[in-house]
């Protein structure tokens, strides 16, 4: 018995780790997310092929508000997974499962910044449901009794419900279903046939009648993530889910491999190796997580704590929130930290108004400008808990009340989220509150009446040193922020200028 | 058993019996509050249900909508009156008024709150809508789509999506659809980077044509179609972004240099119609019979050399736009000089999207501060001029706190529907109102939607709302195919 539930602990392992070390990404994961309890978020979701499986995936994100009861989620659906698949494909090694599981870790340390740039609602979890159904449905024609044409029937069930409720998923089922066929009995094409033509022709018939948000190029694809930026793909982020799909082909195609010790040695030494080699440990980006997760609830030693341990040449995000959490502190000067410019590790340009810039927007007393990006964000990579708390707070720290209560009116939607909605509602009703609100406290200082029409160029720090030290109706406030840049600036200008 | 069945009986025939308005209550002068605010508006007699949310604290609630001797009942906090219920109730109330009274139980006191009336004008609406839904953002788009939904019920759907052209490595930006005549069968809308060109359909022809030209400063962009001629009149637009630190405007679009030009449908032809230095023209429109183009032009004298996109940033609030017209030779094609028609900058003032009412009297247009994209200025307002008399004034009836801009007439010239972001200051509704034979408007009404909260969730805003006689029978995916073809190029012809 403790013999059979050995592989079972690779999830639970896995979870552990997620927490201990990844407990800040999974954070912003669900701050990068949305999930509303209203009839028009789900209708909006399933506007496209896979919409219930992103429905369902956005929905589970929302756990990871608590690190613990996310991963715990995943856990229980990886170990769920594991099962499903040991009875549909009828393994009789359950290390073998070991290798989709891993994929599906991957599929959510491997992310780096791209917590901020997928388009994919739910992705963290979009991957693991998507592969359970696909498991469960094809279960599901295993136990189809082989008569009356019922193999045929089921085939057809799952591809046309399938493929628009769970997107390529439905697919990669249909596609099993005719694999299995294929291998258990070879006279039976008329099934393979129907498999393969639904998997062609109904996405097309879809794209036509059904759904007209999806390019025709893009339809086969529908609910896996993207991994595109800035005009360029990145496919190496695309492995985890090739070797996820493969694996589930090979456990259709040789259930049969026994479970031996060498075999099962090998493959937890081997999805161990991969695990530590492609999680993403990228120690700037963890830190600049930590950092604005500690901005957020205006934890200026901790930030301070984060950015004074910093071992390598830091980012200029990382640089940017220490200055904050100095001048917040009231310190003179940034002696004892380090600064720098280190490029955040990404496959592409990371401009800080696009992670963490937006909330330093606002706290260095620009609401129009953080409203700006939330906005555009929002439009280019979906909306989340995250730009609608800044631009409910940004509306309030203008004066526009409705479109404050609007923000926050979505966010009582939420499961995590209302009690900091009630909060800012109280505010919106009796706009003196504002100077009792921690989050405003510091920024209040930094207010400015005067008004200029100018833009950023997707360059935040240059911007904000610049717009400060160029005009005159800058508050002393705003100028001794500045000047915790000012040393770097005057000597790396031009690195200012590359970010 | 026996017992148990006429138990269940009964309890069936009281579930079916429908909610009662409540024979003991305590009458309130307090007005309801509901949303949207349809207290004494003036509807069309074919429009859809106006379905609102009753804003109070209740735990029951009844609503009778009654004209003529017909009356519906509805119960809770959304009221959603059956559509043929409704159809027969504004077909009896036709030039006269549905009143709604409102019963609400608060603490376990029935309360009758104040009614309030329902216009329904015998003057119907076009039957159709067409808008852009777009995301009130500043550079950035993703899923843009121009929809058509049917005023009459609430059938929406999609004529352009493009998402379907769009790729990992280019968006596609669509706009400025517009009509000739309220004709859904001959329309044009733009699409911008990705297969960008302009898409022109034509009773059943559909092309697309690629109107970058040397010569010109831009492909055509805000278009005004000929009423009867296939020619349509366009901006051509250098068109740059800047963003407020501290206004509540936050953003602002402006031209560094337009023009105006004409496009010959057949030939594919473009000339020149006004091209002055010093001069931004802009907002191209036809008077009714075709002889008179209506346009909005800014007088801005550069103070460098050249045209300096910086100073005019700078200087952005100099930018005033009065409105003009110029004759329009119907067989020669050739246009007259310039006439002053309004001048707003004596005023203070910048006027933009002139509209005229179909029989040619009332030029309905947009006044604010300074500036062309009065869409994001809280300032703006409608205006009319009566071009009979001469006589200006702002529509203060139709008008509020908050932007009004972009608008378009209906058909016969009973109708207004424009934008308005009156309930947010962000995302942009449309709003309908009836004008009188006097020019008057009435209390406007927001399009009404099946769930009346639809409008305080909905993250995009209506843009550009165009009455339409029928709709568009363009499918998204006949578009996205037309546009991946090659844009037919145009020949420019000097004057």
């Amino acid at each position: 018995m403790v013999k059979r539930l050995l592989p079972y602990l690779f999830p639970l392992t896995a979870a552990i780790l997620l927490v201990v070390l990844e407990s800040d990404v999974l954070y912003a994961l669900q701050e990068q997310n949305l999930f509303l309890h209203t009839p028009l978020f789900y209708e909006q979701q399933m506007v496209r092929a896979g919409g219930l499986l992103t429905w369902i995936g956005s929905y589970l994100t929302q756990y990871f508000y608590y690190p613990m009861l996310g991963a715990g989620i995943l856990c229980l659906l990886w170990a769920f997974f594991m099962w499903l698949c040991k009875r549909a494909f009828q393994l009789e090694n359950t290390w073998l499962t070991l290798i989709p599981v891993a994929c599906l870790v991957l599929t959510i340390t491997t992310l780096g910044y791209w917590i901020y740039y997928l388009k994919l609602p739910g992705h963290a979890f979009c991957a693991t449901i998507g592969s359970i159904v696909t498991v469960a449905l094809v279960w599901g024609y295993r136990a189809v009794p082989r008569r009356y044409h019922l193999p045929s029937v089921y085939i057809i069930f799952a591809a046309e419900l399938g493929y628009p409720l769970f997107g390529f998923y439905g697919l990669m089922a249909t596609a099993l279903m005719a694999l299995l066929t294929w291998k258990d009995d070879k006279r039976r094409w008329e099934d393979i046939s129907l498999a393969v033509t639904l998997i062609i022709l109904w996405p097309i018939k879809n794209y036509y009648f059904e759904y007209h948000e999806t390019n025709i190029v893009n339809i086969y694809w529908a609910a896996l993530p993207v991994f595109a930026h800035q005009g360029a793909r990145f496919f190496a982020y695309n492995i985890p889910y090739i070797i996820l799909f493969a694996s589930m082909v090979l456990m259709a195609l040789k259930p049969g491999i026994k479970s031996m010790k060498w075999l099962n040695v090998t493959i937890v030494a081997v999805v161990a190796i991969c695990l530590l080699k492609y999680w993403n440990k990228d120690e700037n980006l963890h830190r600049e997580l930590s950092m604005t997760r500690s901005v957020e609830a205006g934890q200026w030693e901790k930030v301070l704590k984060t950015a004074k341990g910093v071992k390598d040449e830091p980012t200029r995000l990382i640089c940017m929130m220490r200055n904050l959490a100095l001048f917040n502190q009231g310190a003179k000067t940034t002696t004892g930290y380090r600064d720098g410019a280190k490029r955040p590790a990404a496959p592409f340009t990371i401009h800080t108004v696009h992670t963490a810039g937006k909330l330093l927007y606002l706290q260095y007393g620009i609401p129009n400008y953080c409203y700006r990006w939330c906005m555009e964000d929002g439009v280019e990579y979906g909306w989340s808990v995250e730009k609608l708390k800044l631009m409910a707070m940004c509306s309030i720290l203008n004066g526009e009340s409705v479109a404050a209560q609007r923000y926050v009116n979505l966010l009582k939607k939420t499961d995590f989220h209302k009690q900091w909605a009630k909060r800012m509602e109280a505010v919106i009703q009796d706009q003196r509150l504002v100077l009792q609100v921690p989050e405003f406290k510091h920024i209040l200082p930094l207010l400015r009446d005067d008004n200029f029409l100018t833009a950023d160029q997707s360059q935040q720090e240059l911007f904000l040193i610049e717009h400060i030290m160029s005009t005159p109706g800058a508050t002393p406030e705003q100028r001794r922020l500045a000047d915790f840049t000012m040393n770097y600036y005057r000597s790396n200008h031009q690195k200012l200028v590359e970010q | 058993m026996k017992h148990a069945f006429y138990i269940l009986l009964t309890m069936c025939l009281l579930a079916c019996s429908g909610p009662q308005v409540p024979s003991q209550y305590k009458e309130s002068q307090a007005e309801v509050p509901i949303y949207p605010d349809y207290q004494d508006v003036t509807v069309p007699e074919n429009i859809a249900p106006l379905n609102f949310e009753l804003l109070i604290q209740s735990d029951e609630a009844v609503v009778r909508l009654s004209a003529a001797g017909e009356e519906i009942v509805c119960e809770g906090l959304k009221i959603r009156p059956d559509i043929d219920d409704w159809k027969a109730l504004t077909q009896k109330a036709k030039g006269d008024a549905i009143s709604v009274e409102v019963f609400a139980d608060i603490k376990g006191q029935w309360i009758r709150f104040k009614p309030f009336h329902i216009y329904v004008s015998a003057d119907p609406i076009d039957p159709w809508l067409s808008y852009r839904l777009i995301s009130p953002s500043y550079v950035s788009y993703e899923e843009l789509t121009l929809n058509q939904r049917c005023l009459e019920n609430f059938d929406e759907e999609a004529f352009v999506d493009n998402m379907l052209c769009s790729t990992e490595s280019g968006g596609q930006c669509v706009n400025c659809h517009s009509y000739q005549q309220w004709n859904p069968d001959r329309m044009q809308f733009h699409a911008r980077q990705t297969h960008g060109g302009t898409l022109i359909a034509y009773d059943g022809k559909i092309e697309k044509v690629d109107m970058r030209h040397d010569s010109l400063l831009s492909a055509g962009v805000y278009p005004a179609w000929h009423p009867t001629e296939k020619l349509i009149a366009y901006s051509t637009n250098m068109t740059m972004q800047a963003f407020h630190t501290a206004a509540p405007e936050k953003i602002e679009v402006l031209d560094s240099e337009s023009d105006l030009i004409l496009y010959d449908v057949d030939k594919h032809e473009v000339t020149t119609i006004e091209k002055q230095p010093n001069e931004l023209e802009i907002f191209p429109t036809w008077s009714p019979d075709g002889k008179w183009l209506y346009f909005c032009s800014a007088h801005f004298v550069y103070q460098s050399d050249s045209v300096d996109r910086s100073e005019i940033t700078m200087r952005a609030n100099e930018v005033k736009y009065n409105i003009y017209r110029k004759s329009f030779n119907l067989k020669t094609r050739q246009f007259g000089e310039r006439e002053m028609v309004f001048c707003a900058d004596t005023l203070g003032k910048s006027a933009t999207f002139p509209r005229l009412s179909p029989d040619g009297r009332w030029l309905l247009f947009t006044l604010g501060e300074w500036g062309c994209f009065h869409i994001w200025h809280h300032d703006a307002d409608l205006w009319m001029k009566d071009l009979k008399t001469g006589e200006v004034r702002a529509m203060d009836e139709i008008n509020s706190d908050d932007t009004e801009s972009y608008h378009s007439w209906s058909s016969n010239g009973r109708w207004v529907v424009f934008s308005s972001r009156r309930y947010d200051g962000v995302f942009t509704r449309p709003f309908i109102a009836h004008i009188d034979a006097q020019g008057r408007g009435s209390k406007p009404f927001e399009l009404p939607a099946k769930d009346p909260d639809l409008h305080r969730q909905f993250l995009k805003s209506y843009n550009v709302p165009e009455l339409m006689k029928g709709p568009v029978k363009l499918s998204p995916q006949e578009v996205a195919s037309k546009l991946k073809d090659d844009g037919k190029p145009i020949t420019y012809k000097s004057k």
